[in-house]
């Protein structure tokens, strides 16, 4: 259990929205149910969620456009889609959008319960860790500001997901010293998820696009054969405010 | 079927038509060399009279051939059209369905938790939730992967996958006991695997195991063969087994004869599992159980 929480719930159904909202107050966590995306926006004027709990199928807007202005608003807030929507172009839509976790209906409730603490744990954990990096970086040809949950390359603004902010941040505290593809596994993904080394591959190849001059001949984040991945100390500076 | 035969029909008509047509020029020619030999004008009127009726009966040919041609294409697209309407409007139907058993699992489950666990009609209700969610899973993928859909293949560790997914029975209070046959995770073999299509063909394996039992609580066997190419996942019930032809096991609507499915759950295991790049085999014999072996593609091991 990582503690009591702030939560969103956005869910249209009035059966379903009313007995997770109950079940997850007897969890302890505080909820605010919204039934329609205009009513989730404007409760989220207010401070930070921890975590928005999202319906795609909305009356009056897409969850994953919500997704987006909940991410532009709020990008510490972790987002996890709970929709009928399940086909593998829909996930990887809503996990593109930078959310967390991605279930589709029916759900078993332990289950949900496993992945909502889960995606807190993991955003407890950045929170923590970007405290050490509040002014931004340059890695490489870009600026990140884990703050803001952002990287620059250029006049080009990308939002960065929480998966990629933790696995930054873990390779910036190890700059310099070789990370075995475990502990990247450990650091931000649940065992739940099924990673693998080959996940973390995938993942540094997407880190590469971002921050590397020459993605193919990377120099920034360099490959350690069969062990894992070092960030090199040179590429590393404080950038201008 | 019937635009088939008539089509078939029309088309022997027309070439029947056609080889009189042209058996009759030969004739007119054979007279026409005849009247050449006596009178030159008469064979030059004669000779025209016989290429202005070649130009009209061959292009009444072309012209009805071509729109035949046209009907048939027309009837067909109409034909997808109305096939991809219905699967769309069955699918639609089908996800409409997801929210309100979303809400009932909810519930049911809401009132195990409360302590009504004991009582059976919650089990029933649980169980009966479980069934339907299968039935609503595997039409929904059905008419995905019939209309063009694509899986999302990761490198997936299948030895643990499977743990949880047999823990995650258990924990339902399945009336289905799973063995999993032990394996050692460090050598644990890598799939090429989509996952949720690996939970609906775990799910269906389940559900068809409950079925075909002859007794309840029912038992399965899950083991666990590596070979260096490919690796296989058999999953034996002690079912009644299957008595009808088992080579036809796993064509669409194929239904064993006191199957109550639809005939279309191992044809989607099957179809899932060769979109995954592996393939599935089903052995059985009368009262000797029913195998299912899911034979996957290795993921390379990252260097």
């Amino acid at each position: 259990m990582t503690g009591a929480a702030r939560i969103l719930v956005v869910e249209d159904e009035p059966n379903v929205g009313r007995t997770l909202t109950e079940r997850l107050i007897a969890e302890g966590h505080t909820i605010e149910w919204a039934r329609t995306a205009s009513e989730a926006l404007s409760m989220s004027q207010g401070p930070a969620f921890d975590l928005a709990l999202l319906d795609v199928g909305l009356p009056d807007q897409s969850g994953f456009d919500l997704a987006a202005t909940l991410r532009r608003r709020h990008p510490r807030t972790a987002i996890v889609f709970l929709t009928a929507f399940g086909t593998p172009d829909d996930r990887v839509r809503g996990l593109e959008l930078g959310a967390e976790d991605y279930i589709v209906k029916p759900f078993h409730y332990k289950e949900l319960l496993l992945r909502i603490e889960n995606a807190l744990r993991r955003a407890k954990l950045l929170a923590n860790a970007e405290s050490k990096y509040e002014r931004p970086l340059l890695v490489g040809r870009a600026r990140i500001d884990l703050k803001r949950m952002e990287a620059a390359v250029g006049e080009e603004k990308v939002s960065l997901t929480h998966k990629e902010c933790a696995v930054l941040t873990l390779l910036l505290e190890k700059q310099g010293a070789v990370l075995a593809r475990d502990e990247i596994l450990d650091r931000a993904w649940a065992p739940d998820e099924f990673p693998t080394p080959r996940t973390v591959d995938n993942f540094i190849v997407r880190l590469r696009r971002l921050i590397e001059a020459d993605p193919a001949l990377p120099q920034v984040i360099r490959s350690v054969r069969g062990v894992g991945y070092q960030l090199d100390t040179a590429a590393v500076r404080e950038a201008d405010a | 079927m019937l635009v088939a035969v008539l089509w078939l029909l029309l088309l022997f008509a027309l070439l029947l038509w056609w080889g009189w047509v042209v058996h009759r020029q030969a004739v007119k020619i054979e007279e026409l060399q005849q009247i050449v030999a006596q009178d030159t004008s008469a064979a030059h009127e004669q000779w025209q009279v016989t290429q202005r009726m070649l130009v009209w009966e061959g292009g009444t040919l072309l012209v009805l051939l071509t729109g035949l041609s046209v009907a048939l294409l027309w009837l067909y697209l109409r034909d997808q059209r109305r096939t991809r309407a219905s699967q769309a409007f069955f699918a639609s139907v089908t996800h409409e369905l997801r929210t309100p058993l979303t809400s009932i699992r909810l519930q049911a489950e809401s009132l195990a938790d409360a302590g009504s666990s004991a009582n059976p009609l919650i089990h029933r209700l649980l169980e009966d939730t479980s069934r339907l969610e299968v039935q609503v899973e595997r039409t929904l993928e059905l008419a995905r992967l019939e209309g063009g859909g694509v899986l999302d293949l990761q490198p997936l560790p299948i030895g643990q996958w499977l743990e949880r997914q047999v823990a995650g029975v258990k924990a339902e209070g399945s009336q289905l006991n799973v063995e999993l046959q032990a394996t050692d995770q460090r050598d644990a073999p890598m799939v090429l695997a989509d996952r949720n299509a690996l939970k609906v063909i775990v799910r269906n394996l389940v559900e068809n195991t409950l079925r075909h039992s002859q007794t309840l609580p029912a038992h399965a066997r899950i083991a666990i063969e590596s070979e260096p190419a490919a690796v296989t996942v058999s999953f034996a019930d002690q079912g009644r087994g299957f008595s009808g032809d088992a080579l036809r096991l796993g064509t669409l609507f194929f239904r064993g004869e006191r199957s109550q499915g639809a005939g279309v759950g191992l044809y989607l295991i099957r179809t899932l599992m060769r979109r995954m790049g592996g393939d599935a085999e089903y052995n059985s014999r009368p009262g000797a159980g029913f195998e299912t072996r899911l034979i996957f593609r290795r993921a390379e091991e990252p260097t």
